[in-house]
């Protein structure tokens, strides 16, 4: 399993070499839309408030989706700024109770990020390059965090 | 009240078993499982088959519809090597003496940890029917 490649074209060049799942983009920083990151979320919002069909539980809620969606946003737009490129796109997918799973799984790198349903709550993650660097931890959910948008320029 | 009688005797399950997890095909994207096949319910543990008293066929067939899921299979030695304290106990049904469970922290990093690490031992060998 991979995660989702972003679709953003080349605009310029950049010393910086694209990291594992990443591209470059060709729109202004301010608009920039990452197709694939819209084309995952479109897909996430099918799932919002439906039963499990085996297990009779919810998804997750709307609330929540969005939660994580805004999370992503917050890095993804922070990390376009500083690196010029568009970040890999995670898949989203349901977590226990009622949590939304963001979950990256590269060639050189994975990462989990689960954002609670309580909002009052912190969300957790756990990432590894499949050897000997780890990060685990707890994150605000709404805010900047650089030591994830360092982990998702691993190469 | 008298506790609920358990039909089958609690066994140790050995490191050289298998188990058996079933995934709804919500929970399988491209073939193989997403992290979402590893969520325990409630607070409680995973719910698995020990391959000492189930087939795979017999692990879907107890699915609401068995053709919308797929099976999983994961070593109990290669479970238990992901982190000391992580364990699987054998918690026979009075319908299911194959019924076992996969102790996992009930949230945090060290959940989200070992959902990924269970999901790079765990193998598709029964897959969704089309």
């Amino acid at each position: 399993m991979s995660s989702s490649g972003a679709a953003c074209a080349y605009e310029y060049e950049s010393d910086f070499e694209v990291p594992d799942g990443g591209t470059k983009c060709d729109q202004p920083a301010d608009n920039r839309v990452d197709d694939s990151l819209r084309t995952e979320i479109t897909r996430a919002e099918k799932l919002v408030g439906t039963l499990d069909a085996d297990e009779d539980s919810l998804a997750y809620s709307r609330e929540t989706l969005n939660l994580a969606i805004v999370f992503l946003r917050v890095q993804s737009s922070q990390f376009r700024k500083m690196y010029s490129f568009c970040p890999p796109v995670p898949h989203i997918g349901p977590g226990p109770n009622g949590s939304v799973d963001l979950h990256w799984k590269q060639n050189q790198w994975e990462l989990l990020i689960n954002i609670p349903s309580d909002n009052s709550q912190q969300a957790s993650f756990y990432g590894d390059d499949y050897g000997t660097q780890r990060i685990k931890g707890t994150l605000h959910p709404r805010k900047i965090n650089y030591g994830i948008i360092s982990w998702l320029t691993h190469k | 009240m008298a506790d609920a009688q358990v039909a089958f005797p609690i066994e140790v399950i050995p490191n050289e078993a298998a188990v058996f997890l079933r995934a709804h095909k919500t929970r399988i994207r491209d073939g193989l499982p997403t992290l979402s096949a590893f969520v325990p319910k409630g607070n409680g543990g995973l719910s698995v088959d020990w391959d000492k008293y189930s087939t795979p066929e017999e692990a879907r067939s107890r699915g609401k519809v068995p053709g919308d899921n797929a099976i999983i299979r994961m070593g109990v030695g290669d479970i238990r090597q992901i982190e000391e304290g992580i364990d699987i106990k054998h918690k026979p049904l009075s319908e299911n003496r194959a019924h076992s469970e996969i102790g996992l922290p009930s949230e945090g990093p060290a959940q989200a940890e070992i959902r990924v690490m269970l999901n790079r031992i765990a193998t598709i060998i029964l897959p969704i029917s089309m």
